[in-house]
Formats: C-alpha cells, structure tokens, sequence
C-alpha cells in the first residue's frame, strides 16, 4: 500500500513537473528558441514565385536562392526576362538595419537599398523585403496568447508588437510556432490601423535534420491577392563558399 | 612598346588559370534554362551553355509645339549573347538593330563584346565593354570610363554609353576591390549636330563641325584608371583615379583682326587627370551618397584661356520609400571651377564646353525624382523626375507612366517638358517639349 502510495505520488509529481515546464514557458522563451532554431551552415534552392490574383490569373518569378547561415543571402532573377540577370543581396545584422544591395543589368552597377524600402514589395509579389528576412528578436515584445492545432501540428500562439522606433509596416503579428520544432507555420500581420492585413502560411519539408520551408503562401487580403512562394532542390551543408556573398560577384555572368 | 605590352599579357593570362577555383555552383545554375520552364514560350535553340535575350523597343517621340510634329519614331532590336565558356569564363556580345524615321537610317551598334574570366583572387574583362562608376543616380561626375552619345539627351543612360575597347581587372585582398583598367581607343562623346534643334550650343558663322582631332595613335596617349573599394560599417565607399583625355572636344576659334570675324580652326581634345571618391550608406532607414571628382586639365595654372581650369564636381544625395509604395530621390550637383581671378573669368571658365564628368553643360542643378507604384504586382507606376539648373533656372521636367501588362512587357508614356530663363541649357529646348511611347518586349 505505501509502495502504491510512493509510486502514485511519484507519477503525479512528474506530470506537475511536466506541465509546470510547459506552463513555465514565456513567449519570450519561445521566440528565444525559435530565433536560436539550428539552422542549415548553408543552403540552395530554387525559387518559384506564383503572384496570383482573385480570377485565378498567375504571373511568375524564378529565382536561385543561395543563404549562408541566417545571416547572408544572394539571389539572382531568372525570369520573367525583362528583370533576367539581376541579383540581390542581403546581410541580415542584429545590431542595426540589414545590408541590401541590387544589381540591375540596365544600370551595370551595384546599388545599395535604403532599409526603408525593406516596406517595399518583392519584385510585385505580396511579399515586402522585410516578408522575405528574419525579424530581429530583440526588436519586438512577445506575449502568449493561447494554443491552437494548425494543420494536425499543434502550436503556441504568440503575438509580436514591434518596438519604438523599429521600422516596419506592421503594428503586430500573430505568430503560430508549432511545438515540436519552435517553427513558425503560420502568421498574422496587422497594418498600422489594427486592421488583419496578410496571412503567411508555410508548408514544411524536412532535407537532412533540418526543417525548411517548401511552400509559403502570403495572402494579402486587403485586394485579394496571393503569392505562393515554391522552394525546390533544396540542398543544405554543401560548403557554399563564402565568396558568393559579395558585391563582386553579383556582377560577373552566370 | 604596345606589342610588347600585348604580348606581356597574352602570355600571363593562360597561367592565371593557376589561382582559378570554381565559381561557386556555376553550372548548377546554368542547369536552370528557360527551355525547362514549361510555363514560358521556349528560347531560340542554341546550344545549352549559349543563351539569347534581348529586347524589342519602339519609340515616337512628337513634338507638341510645331513645326514638325515628328521627332523620332525607331525600332530598336537588342541582342544580347550569353555563354558561359567554362567554370571560371564567359562570353558576352550585346548589340542594337536600330531603324528611325524620318532620318531613314538603319544602323547596327556593337555596344559589348566580351571574356570574362574569373579567378579566387581577380576578375578579368577583355573587349569592348561599357563600365559604370560611382554611386550617384544619373548624374555621375566620376563615371567618365565611356563616353556618351548624346544626340537623344532623353534616352536611357545604359544605351547612351559608347562601349569601347578596354582591359579591366579587379583584385579582392582582404576586404578591397582594386580595379585597374586599361583604355587604348579613344573616342569623344558624340553631341547634337549645330543645326540640329538639339544643338547643345551655337558658333557664330559655324553650322557644321569638322571632325575633331584624335590623339596620335601612341601608347602613351593610351588611358588609364584605378579604382579601390571597400565596405565598412554599413559604408561602400571608393577612391578612383583617371589620366586620360577629356572627351568632350575643345573648339579652337580665331578671330580675324581686321574683320573681326570668328573663324573655327579645329576642334582638339586636351589630357585631364581625374581624383575622384565616392560613398553610398543607410542612416534612419534612407540612403545617402555623395560622389565627387577633381578634373586636373592641362591649364593646372589656370592661365590658358582657351583650356578649362581645374575643375571640381560633386553630387550629393538621398532617397527615401515610404508606406504603400511612395519613393522620393533627391540630389544636389555643383561644380566649382579653381584658380580663377575674378567673376568673370569664372563665368566664361565655367562656360567653356570641356565638361568631362557628368557630360551636361550644368554648373549647379537639383535633381528629383518621385515615384510611386500600384496595382496588384506592381504593374503601374507613376514617375516625376526634374533636373533644375539652379544657377541659370532652368528646368527639364518629365512625368511619366508605366504600365506592364505582361511579364516581360512594358509600356512607358511620357512628356519632356523644357523651361527657363534665356541663359540656361534647359531654355535652348523650349520648343522642344515633346510626348513620347515606349513599348518594350523582353525575351
């Protein structure tokens, strides 16, 4: 009877111990995990842009996407032909804005972006510049919402309010981190006024360890269009070399 | 001396491939060819590692005070040739078919033919090629490389650049870029004929220009410049060097004592050395850049009145894109002119036609442009852009439209507008204002 008695207690306390550890998770802690997720050391794929609108009609941009860790990245624009040729790069910083600069073949040189065009859409697409990065952790306030079951995964919900002085177009967003992986599967941004202005849905692919996004879906609702964004031949860890993040080499011809 | 030279550098070449490493992932990238792309009209067959694109423009450009409402109306076919060699070389050739009425001419422009070759430490570009230097938007006092064509003032400034024969290498050491190039063919900027209603200037008793003077075909007339680079702390920057030959001519006029008629004896260039720097960055999420060039002419003195004074230029400017897709460039140019002893020799100093540097008789001017873009994809956009000539008020002005309807489809509508008092470059085209279409097919 007091071995029953032990082990009952004993059981009880490990699921109070279990809860409580879920329980005892911030969505700063959350938000913290997801930022420090292990990421790919490098990672190339192919990118499909479908910019679709409410009759169904479909324009599309490829690109070849090349990143270093989370914090570099190089594209160039396969199509459609008139922008065929030019490149971007991105230095993504967390101690102040990110490094962008554009090569146009029309212009034959190099160009720096503002960081405030990071409100700008991606080649017409329903993504901005600041869609396509990754936010800096510290430059937001995080509060848990509640629980919720995306696609059989279930998830916390978090909500991100951007600090003062931090430049972006929305006033938050609500951010669906599946538990499992501390990935996010699904988000809400909100324009300035409050208003529900897109949803981000990301469908996953797991190449080795590592889950990477393999379609992303932006619904911009406030005229009813859509971009899907389709990652394939996806490849991780192949030692991209580090040159290829370089002004020099947006440039030479591929 | 130059075979010599030719032949130092044929022979260096083959044992670069020693430093040659693999472009990183070239040929996975070359795998993607538009022919795989089932969505998209299939490419011309060329073979896989060649690819062709191109574009088809046509231009009617009306003037809307007479007479003569017709400007130009052209067809403009772009070919663009594209290989790439091998993993560390390709190819380039770019040219224009180009036909236009009512001058009813039909010419073919070999604007870049190129190899490039590639190596871990340096890039090397042989051929002719058109190359674009400092970080300004438009008006650029240190991109002096190629000269312009400016017979259309209003044409775009990638298809005004002549291209010309060049050897240009670029070595990374730790964090630099150092270019060094090599310019054996001159060639002057090419400029409205006098009796043209373009004309960017009037001699008296003058209607047509003799062919201007070329220097002596010697290796020491041959034209050089440097450039190194660098980013730090969120800052490219650039100082660049050029000793070459102002190519905008210089016209010798005499006049007749008794008669007291000017007579032009000929048109010459002069050699000018060029220090010039440049800065582009991002402060409070705008950008900011600034590019300056000090022209160093053979009057160092300042004391010839027939060759300009050494002469600076600088532009400084920013941009900014706000919310829902509004864009604001705005940029300041001056030029000073040095050792001059009073106003009146600086006014006639500043008048003197050499302008190597920005390529426009402009001593100080504003630029603007705004912009804004709508639509689902961003197929529209509205766009003003003015150049303002401060010092003599005078303003070139042009709204424009943009519409894609397709990818690879685009259609430009505008009107150039030319105003100002009678002392500005701007005021010789009054009657010039004109509507434009451009329609633009890319492949």
């Amino acid at each position: 009877m007091k071995t029953k008695i032990k082990i009952m207690g004993l059981t009880a306390l490990a699921i109070l111990m279990s809860v409580g550890f879920v329980v005892g998770q911030t969505a700063d802690e959350i938000m913290k995990k997801v930022d420090t997720q292990t990421v790919p050391k490098d990672m190339k794929s192919m990118m499909k842009m479908n910019l679709i609108d409410k009759k169904d009609n479909v324009r599309q941009r490829d690109l070849k996407n090349y990143r270093l860790s989370d914090e570099k990245m190089i594209m160039w624009f396969l199509s459609p032909a008139d922008v065929k040729g030019s490149c971007f790069l991105k230095f993504e910083n967390d101690d102040k804005d990110d490094d962008m600069w554009i090569y146009l073949p029309a212009l034959g040189k190099v160009r720096r972006i503002a960081s405030s065009a990071t409100n700008g859409s991606f080649m017409g697409s329903d993504f901005t510049y600041e869609d396509m990065g990754d936010r800096n952790l510290k430059d937001y306030t995080y509060k848990l919402l509640k629980e919720e079951t995306v696609d059989g995964k279930q998830c916390w919900v978090v909500e991100s309010t951007p600090k003062s002085g931090v430049t972006t177009d929305y006033s938050k967003i609500n951010s669906w981190i599946w538990k499992d992986e501390y990935i996010a599967v699904k988000e809400e941004s909100y324009d300035k006024k409050g208003t529900l202005r897109k949803i981000k849905t990301v469908e996953l692919t797991k190449v080795k360890n590592y889950w990477l996004p393999k379609t992303i879906t932006m619904n911009d609702l406030k005229v009813s269009h859509k971009t899907e964004m389709v990652n394939s031949d996806i490849e991780v860890d192949t030692g991209v070399d580090v040159t290829m993040f370089d002004q020099n080499n947006m440039t030479r011809i591929y | 001396m130059k075979t010599r030279f030719f032949l130092i550098i044929a022979f260096l070449l083959p044992t670069l491939s020693l430093f040659a490493e693999e472009r990183s992932d070239s040929t996975a990238l070359n795998s993607y060819s538009a022919t795989e792309n089932t969505l998209r009209p299939s490419s011309i067959e060329i073979p896989k590692s060649w690819e062709l694109r191109g574009s088809l423009r046509e231009l009617g450009k009306v003037f809307t005070e007479s007479p003569n409402g017709v400007d130009l109306f052209e067809s403009r076919l772009k070919l663009e040739l594209i290989s790439t060699l091998g993993k560390n070389t390709a190819f380039r050739a770019l040219g224009y078919t180009v036909h236009q009425y009512p001058q009813k001419t039909l010419q073919f422009n070999l604007q870049e033919a190129y190899l490039d070759f590639y190596t871990k430490y340096a890039d090397f570009r042989f051929g002719q090629q058109t190359n674009a230097w400092g970080k300004a938007d438009e008006i650029n006092p240190t991109d002096i490389i190629n000269p312009q064509d400016l017979t259309n003032i209003t044409e775009d400034k990638s298809i005004r650049k002549i291209g010309l024969f060049q050897a240009k290498a670029d070595l990374k050491f730790y964090e630099f870029v150092l270019t060094a190039l090599w310019k054996p063919a001159f060639e002057y900027m090419q400029i409205p004929k006098l009796d043209s209603r373009w004309a960017f200037f009037t001699i008296p008793g003058v209607t047509n220009l003799p062919a201007p003077e070329y220097p002596e075909n010697k290796f020491e007339n041959t034209e050089w410049a440097f450039k190194l680079a660098r980013t730090i702390s969120s800052v490219d920057f650039s100082v660049s060097y050029f000793d070459g030959w102002d190519n905008i001519f210089t016209p010798v006029i005499t006049v007749d004592n008794t008669t007291h008629q000017p007579t032009l004896e000929k048109l010459e260039t002069h050699r000018t050395k060029m220090i010039g720097a440049d800065f582009a960055t991002s402060l409070f999420s705008a950008g900011f850049w600034g590019e300056g060039a000090y022209f160093m002419t053979e009057d160092d003195e300042g004391i010839d009145p027939l060759i300009k004074n050494p002469y600076f230029q600088f532009v400084l400017g920013a941009d900014y894109q706000f919310s829902n897709n509004y864009k604001i460039n705005i940029q300041y140019f001056q030029e000073v002119v040095t050792k001059t002893d009073d106003d009146a020799e600086k006014t006639s100093e500043e008048d003197m036609i050499s302008k190597l540097g920005i390529g426009l008789p402009l001593k100080q001017a504003l630029t603007a442009r705004f912009e804004k873009k709508f639509g689902l994809t961003e197929e529209f956009k509205f766009e003003l852009f003015g150049i303002y000539d401060i010092k003599d008020n005078g303003i070139l002005l042009t709204p424009k439209f943009f519409y894609s309807p397709e990818d690879g489809v685009n259609i430009e509508a505008g009107y150039h507008i030319f105003a100002g008092d009678d002392q500005s470059f701007w005021n010789r085209f009054e009657h010039n204002d004109e509507l434009y279409l451009k329609c633009t097919y890319s492949f």
